[in-house]
C-alpha cells in the first residue's frame, strides 16, 4: 500500500472539485489555510483533478437563478456572478516511487490562458491539463438570464406605470 | 458530486441574499426607531410653547404672551422645525451611517450601494408612510 500526501494551497473562495482516480475527496484545512489529503493507493500512478465548478452548471439553472432573482427584489439584493465565468482545470498523474509521496499543488489566481496550478514534487509528475478556460456553457447561460432579468425589470416598471394611472396615484 | 457541490453553492448564494434582505430590515427596524424618538423630541418643543403660556397665565406677565405671536421667534423656530426636510435629512443620515456601518459585515459581498440607496428609499418610504411628506 502506497501512501501520497496531496497538498493544495491557494483555493481562496474558489469552488473547486477535486478528485483522486477519479473518486472525489473532501479535504481538510490544515493550520496554516491550506487543504491536506492522505491518499492510499495499490497502483503506481495517482491521478489528480481539480477544477472549478460554475453554478450556472447546475440542472435547474435557469429556476433557481430566477427564484433568486425574485426574492432578491429583483437583483438588487443578490450578488453578481464573475463576468468572464472562468473555469479552472487541472489533470495530473503522479508516479509513486517510493511507499510516503508527497505532492505540492499551489491553486494560481484565474487568468484567462494561463496555467492555473504549480506542481512541486519529489515525485516523477505528468501534467495532463492546467489550463484556465472560459466556461462556454456558464457564458451562454449567463446571457439568457442577463436577457430574462432585463424583460422583467421592463416588465415590472409597465406594470408600476399602469398600476399608478389606473389608481390615480399621480 | 458535482450537482451537490453546485446545489451547496446555491444554498450559500440564498443565505447571501437572506442576509442581505435581513440587514436592510435591521436598518429599517433602527430607523424606525429612530424616527420615533426624533418625533418625540419634536413634540417636546411644540409642548415648549404651550409651558410658556401657561407661564404667562400662572404669572401674569404679558410678556410671555409674546412667544405666541405670528412673527414670533420660537413659531418660526417651531415651524421650520416641524416641517419635513429636518427629518428626512437626519433619517436619511442615520441610516445611511448605518448602511455603512453594516458594511463590515458585507465584505465579501460587494452590494454596499444597494445597501445605502435602499436605506434611503426604506427612509423616504417610512416617511410617507408617517404622513411627515404627502405625496
Amino acid at each position: 500500500m502506497k501512501n501520497l500526501k496531496v497538498k493544495i494551497t491557494g483555493v481562496g473562495k474558489q469552488n473547486y472539485l477535486i478528485s483522486i482516480d477519479e473518486k472525489p475527496v473532501q479535504l481538510k484545512k490544515n493550520s496554516f489555510g491550506s487543504y491536506e489529503h492522505d491518499a492510499q493507493t495499490e497502483k503506481d500512478s495517482v491521478n489528480i483533478k481539480i477544477k472549478t465548478v460554475h453554478e450556472m452548471n447546475s440542472k435547474y439553472w435557469f429556476l433557481t437563478n430566477i427564484f433568486f432573482f425574485i426574492i432578491s427584489i429583483f437583483g438588487i439584493f443578490d450578488y453578481r456572478f464573475p463576468k468572464r465565468c472562468l473555469s479552472n482545470s487541472f489533470e495530473t498523474n503522479v508516479k509513486l516511487a517510493n511507499e510516503q509521496s508527497e505532492i505540492n499543488i499551489s491553486l494560481l489566481p484565474s487568468q484567462l490562458g494561463r496555467p492555473c496550478a504549480e506542481v512541486k514534487s519529489e515525485c516523477e509528475v505528468q501534467e495532463v491539463k492546467n489550463a484556465c478556460e472560459q466556461d462556454l456553457v456558464a457564458l451562454k447561460r449567463m446571457k439568457t438570464l442577463r436577457i430574462t432579468k432585463g424583460i422583467l425589470w421592463i416588465a415590472l416598471i409597465i406594470a408600476g406605470i399602469v398600476l399608478a394611472f389606473t389608481t390615480n396615484i399621480i | 458530486m458535482e450537482q451537490k457541490r453546485i446545489a451547496n453553492m446555491q444554498l450559500n448564494h440564498l443565505g447571501i441574499i437572506l442576509s442581505n434582505l435581513s440587514f436592510v430590515g435591521l436598518i429599517l427596524i433602527i430607523s424606525t426607531i429612530f424616527f420615533y424618538l426624533f418625533y418625540g423630541l419634536l413634540v417636546l418643543i411644540m409642548i415648549l410653547p404651550v409651558l410658556f403660556t401657561l407661564g404667562a397665565v400662572l404669572f401674569a406677565n404679558p410678556d410671555y404672551f409674546g412667544w405666541l405671536s405670528g412673527d414670533s421667534a420660537i413659531l418660526t423656530f417651531m415651524n421650520n422645525f416641524t416641517s419635513a426636510l429636518p427629518v428626512i435629512a437626519i433619517t436619511t443620515i442615520v441610516t445611511s451611517v448605518l448602511s455603512l456601518l453594516c458594511l463590515c459585515f458585507f465584505k465579501g459581498h460587494k452590494s454596499w450601494w444597494r445597501i445605502v440607496l435602499c436605506s434611503i428609499i426604506i427612509v423616504l418610504a417610512l416617511l410617507v408612510a408617517f404622513g411627515v411628506i404627502g405625496v
